[in-house]
């Protein structure tokens, strides 16, 4: 934008209006001190650092004036998030000095007021911060009189340290953090080394004793029109998850719109654009259970618009269901390397996406095998087709298992195939059924021992949880009604009012479960796609620069700096931009290949930085994983994958 | 923008009078006016008077001044460009010498005097002045939850409105809050195109974005222009146009731009111009990346070699406030020019001006592969 583009300072600006103060510019240089114009550069410095901070327009002034007074500024800010703390405590140096601030703005209109303003000011000696202010005293008797203080107030409230100490603390922690971009600094508190984290184990126990089934997230993908909803559909209704009156409604509805074939889409696709196009728009959360397993299943859209919603879900998924369609023309139009002018089939790029978000465990659903009369051979061509590919893609032969099924007809989905065509080779090669195959995968390890990690893919509300609720998925840590937590990125507190599950008020959640959340002390509006909740001592953390170790797809334009790009991380879809190319790096080994470079072409590994518009959370990789895959896709095509590897200093 | 009045002598000094009449035209004074040149405008100015009794009196004077400009400012919400200096005119209310900012609205005219008018200098005011290369088109980027609403010009894009609206996710019972949700959001939608979107002078409005909403976004246009009556949109059903889009973010407006129910109708115009030669020059830098280089010394290289074919620069490049760096680009797009390669000048408050920008503001595609110059280190 233009007001960066030039040296221009806003806060200096002068409109022109009122430069015409009585000290003017023919009364000595004296006058000049008053003139924003003549303002020599040094103080215009602070004011640009105080633009910076704020990033907003309209303020920075007052902040100028702040920060030529650090310490007056300070205490004025003391007494404001004091204020339960009666006025007429408050000693008379700081009511003084809140006074001088108030009046600072104004000393430049007129020299008798300001001179009047300067000879009280110097009648009393500043306060200089080396004895314990009343708030101070207050706060201190407060905390030795109450033992039963939680932890929060006793850290808030430690022993007296003179400020000119605290303040020397704090520019030795501070120093290599300067560097951070201006914005997160300014939103995040500091950040407590995650390993001194000590997890509450009765809670950790308390909530693995919830249920007697570990927890698994399935998510569902493929290109559009492969039948992923019909497929599940199906399943949730043979599991009784969909009642038959649902059912019924359902069928009735879909032949009322003159697609029958998209009844058992239905139960899953519930908006009314969705049922009108027949297309999955959102991911659509649906739970039942195995023998093995609770699962949450989450069933992504397949069209090409919709990559972003699908990136959503898989970033929360364990196990992913690939559906390809075995019928003629329809399996070759998904696995095309280029469809018309924009990027391959789905069922290449979402098999990216999903080993690429961390997703090692696949179920290949070859579907419709009605179509093509359950041909073995059609089966084992896509399958001869597909398996090398996989493994190219990263997925290891133990993890990618293979089901033929027909999800119209329920075919091989909870039991072994019925229809003779189709029974009389499946059994023989011992190919599992659906939920066979479910039960055969392993959940990952769950995090449970480090700080609460929620990310929320909405804000809801609803007449048990409340007017601000969230759901998401717990990435780490545990949970329970009452747990304190803080809302970023906005850095709110507020206190969890009921956990629920699938529905269900439960006593607690742990890492791994997909949960709604009542709050209380918290604005709904706050709540949103992209919050996460966070235990207040070990926050998350909020940036808008971080470097990522990316791996591009198959690109038509290399990567330049400065490319915008769609950022996508967990919930959060965002503009933003590859500010620097480091490296381009050795896919296999990391070692850095090239410096600097110029620009990185398709299927190459490289170190960026990256930016975006507005901070949002997210963690190193290494942390959390789920808050730390980043995607970054342009014009509806992704360019690369990418994991966050530092988020200071970049 | 109505040129009033040119008087450039042989060395290139001289003055030029001219009226902008929208914001576009502001952006290109903003981009004629630089450090040192004298500017004459009318003003207003606070001017403060104490009364025989000491009582002060402060009234707005409407004044005629010249100032010697040392900072500009384009401010594009509010369609003014600020130009700060020092008074240059004898007058009772201001000192010379006395700092004042010139505050240009449209409408407002401006005699700008520069010791030196430069090819570029002129280019900007003849494109300026041609009617035929303004194209506006109104565009509203929508995806579920967030809208853009932007004005695209000859030679800026201006983004005018920008919605935000949490939406729930599906999910059973309460489908019907969905529902809710996407009501009010088209409404606010709605709201900003009638507030900014002069039918009477856009070609068409472009409903872009992914998936669905842009279709359901025209429905329920259509759909409340009858019920409310709101001819604006009624008359002008037919300038309604569907086009695709990834995302809902302003930068999508580079895969509008170019689609071709949408590129007819601004075919003539630098938006389209630039798109198609940002997209040709990262062509080349994937086929043969030895012919097409980015950065002032990389660039600057293959000047030497005579070897630009076609040369992208920012126009932000010739705002430049110290005058050797502009006069160095000047000479350099004049000198490709001469060698008859093309030259275009992106305006930085185009979308892909935007991308250029990025790209450090300068860009070129060569002639002939100059790998020997691909290693360098600048």
């Amino acid at each position: 934008m233009p007001r960066h583009a030039s040296s221009y300072n806003y806060e200096d600006y002068d409109d022109g209006y009122d430069d015409d103060y009585g000290d003017g510019y023919d009364e000595g240089p004296s006058g000049y001190e008053d003139y924003d114009d003549y303002t020599p550069p040094a103080r215009t410095q602070p004011a640009a650092a105080g633009r910076a901070a704020s990033n907003k327009g309209k303020q920075p002034s007052v902040m100028a004036q702040f920060i030529s007074q650090p310490q007056q500024a300070k205490k004025k800010k003391k007494g404001k998030s004091k204020g339960d703390i009666p006025a007429q405590d408050t000693a008379k140096p700081p009511a003084r000095t809140v006074e001088a601030v108030k009046l600072q703005p104004s000393t430049s209109a007129g020299a008798g007021a300001s001179t009047g303003a300067g000879v009280e000011a110097t009648a009393i000696p500043p306060f200089t911060f080396d004895t314990p202010s009343p708030d101070d005293q207050v706060i201190a008797a407060q905390s030795g009189a109450l033992p039963r203080a939680d932890k929060r107030s006793a850290a808030a409230a430690p022993a007296f340290v003179p400020i000119q100490q605290k303040m020397k603390s704090l520019q030795v922690a501070a120093g290599p953090k300067q560097a951070e971009a201006g914005q997160s600094a300014a939103a995040c508190p500091p950040r407590k080394p995650l390993e001194q984290y000590q997890a509450d184990d009765a809670l950790v126990a308390l909530a693995a004793g919830q249920h007697d089934k570990a927890s698994i997230h399935l998510v569902v993908v493929g290109h559009v029109d492969a039948g992923k909803s019909t497929l599940m559909g199906r399943l949730l209704h043979a599991l009784g998850k969909v009642d038959q009156k649902a059912a019924h409604k359902n069928a009735k509805e879909a032949q009322a719109v003159g697609k029958p074939s998209f009844a058992w889409a239905f139960a899953l696709d519930e908006r009314p654009e969705e049922r009108e196009r027949g297309v999955t728009v959102d991911v659509a959360l649906a739970h039942f259970d195995t023998p093995k397993y609770r699962v949450t299943l989450m069933d992504a859209p397949g069209h090409r618009d919709f990559v972003p919603s699908m990136i959503t879900g898989t970033s929360q998924a364990d196990v992913a269901v690939l559906v390809v369609d075995a019928s003629v023309g329809e399996f070759e139009a998904g696995f095309a390397e280029t469809q018309g002018t924009a990027g391959c089939g789905q069922t290449r790029e979402h098999a990216q996406l999903v080993r690429s978000l961390g997703v090692d465990q696949l179920i290949v659903a070859v579907n419709k095998m009605d179509m093509v009369d359950y041909s073995q051979e059609r089966f084992e061509e896509i399958r001869t087709i597909m398996a090398p590919w996989l493994k190219k893609l990263g997925f290891k032969e133990a993890g990618v298992q293979w089901v033929p099924v027909s999800g119209q007809l329920g075919e091989n989905l909870w039991a072994a195939a019925e229809a003779p065509a189709f029974s009389q080779w499946a059994a023989a090669t011992g190919l599992p059924h659906l939920v066979e195959a479910i039960d055969a995968t392993h959940p990952p390890p769950r995090l449970t021992g480090m700080p609460l990690r929620l990310m929320a893919t909405e804000g809801t509300k609803s007449f048990t949880l409340g007017q601000a609720a969230v759901g998401g998925k717990v990435v780490g840590g545990v949970l329970r009604a009452g747990t304190r937590v803080l809302v970023a990125p906005v850095m709110e507190l507020a206190t969890v009012k009921v956990v629920e599950m699938a529905g269900a008020a439960v006593a607690a959640a742990q890492a791994g479960d997909t949960v709604d959340v009542g709050l209380v002390g918290v604005d709904p509006l706050h709540l949103r796609a992209g919050t996460v909740l966070c235990d207040p001592e070990f926050p998350v953390a909020v940036a808008s620069r971080f470097e990522v170790r990316i791996m591009t797809l198959d690109l038509r334009i290399p990567l330049l700096r400065g490319h915008q790009v769609m950022v996508h991380l967990h919930a959060e879809s965002l503009p933003g931009r590859l500010v620097i190319l480091k490296a381009t790096l050795n896919p296999k080994t990391g070692e850095v290949l090239k410096e600097r470079p110029r620009c990185v072409a398709a299927r190459q590994a490289a170190l960026a930085v990256v930016e975006i518009e507005r901070p949002i959370c997210c963690e190193r990789f290494a942390d959390y994983r789920m808050l730390g895959q980043v995607t970054l896709r342009d014009a509806g095509t992704t360019l690369a994958v990418g994991i966050i590897t530092a988020l200071e200093d970049v | 923008m109505k040129l009033i009045h040119k008087a450039v002598d042989g060395d290139g000094a001289g003055t030029v009078k001219l009226v902008p009449e929208n914001g576009e035209d502001l952006w290109h004074v903003y981009n004629l006016v630089a450090k040192d040149d004298l500017c004459f405008a009318t003003t207003l100015r606070k001017v403060t008077k104490e009364s025989a009794s000491g009582k002060q009196d402060s009234e707005r004077i409407k004044l005629k001044l010249q100032v010697a400009v040392e900072a500009t400012e384009f401010d594009p919400e509010a369609e003014e460009l600020r130009l700060k200096g020092q008074n240059l005119t004898e007058n009772e209310h201001v000192r010379l010498g006395a700092y004042h900012t010139l505050t240009i609205e449209p409408q407002r005219p401006l005699s700008i005097t520069k010791q030196l008018w430069d090819d570029v200098h002129l280019g900007v005011i003849e494109q300026a002045c041609n009617p035929a290369a303004s194209a506006d088109l109104a565009a509203v980027l929508i995806e579920e939850g967030v809208a853009h609403v932007c004005l695209v010009g000859g030679s800026c894009t201006f983004l005018k409105a920008k919605i935000e609206q949490n939406m729930p996710r599906k999910r059973g019972a309460a489908a019907a809050g969905y529902d809710k949700a996407l009501g009010k959001f088209f409404e606010k939608v709605l709201q900003a195109v009638l507030a900014n979107v002069n039918f009477d002078v856009v070609r068409c409005l472009v409903l872009a974005g992914p998936g669905f909403v842009k279709d359901q976004l025209h429905a329920y246009m259509l759909q409340e222009a009858q019920r409310r009556d709101l001819t604006a949109i009624q008359t002008h059903k037919s300038s309604l146009l569907l086009a695709h889009a990834s995302s809902g973010y302003k930068h999508a407006l580079k895969e509008v731009l170019v689609q071709p129910a949408v590129a007819n109708q601004i075919k003539d115009t630098k938006a389209a111009a630039e798109v198609r030669a940002l997209d040709s020059f990262y062509t080349m830098l994937s086929n043969d990346s030895a012919r097409a280089f980015y950065g002032p010394g990389h660039v600057m290289a293959a000047h030497e070699h005579l070897a630009i074919d076609t040369l992208l620069i920012a126009d932000s490049l010739f705002r430049s406030m110290d005058l050797a760096e502009r006069t160095k680009w000047v000479a350099m797009v004049e000198s490709v020019r001469a060698a008859n390669g093309t030259v275009h000048i992106f305006s930085s408050m185009h979308i892909s001006g935007e991308q250029l920008q990025q790209l450090t503001g300068v860009a070129a595609i060569l002639r002939f592969p100059l790998p020997e110059i691909e290693d360098m280190e600048f």
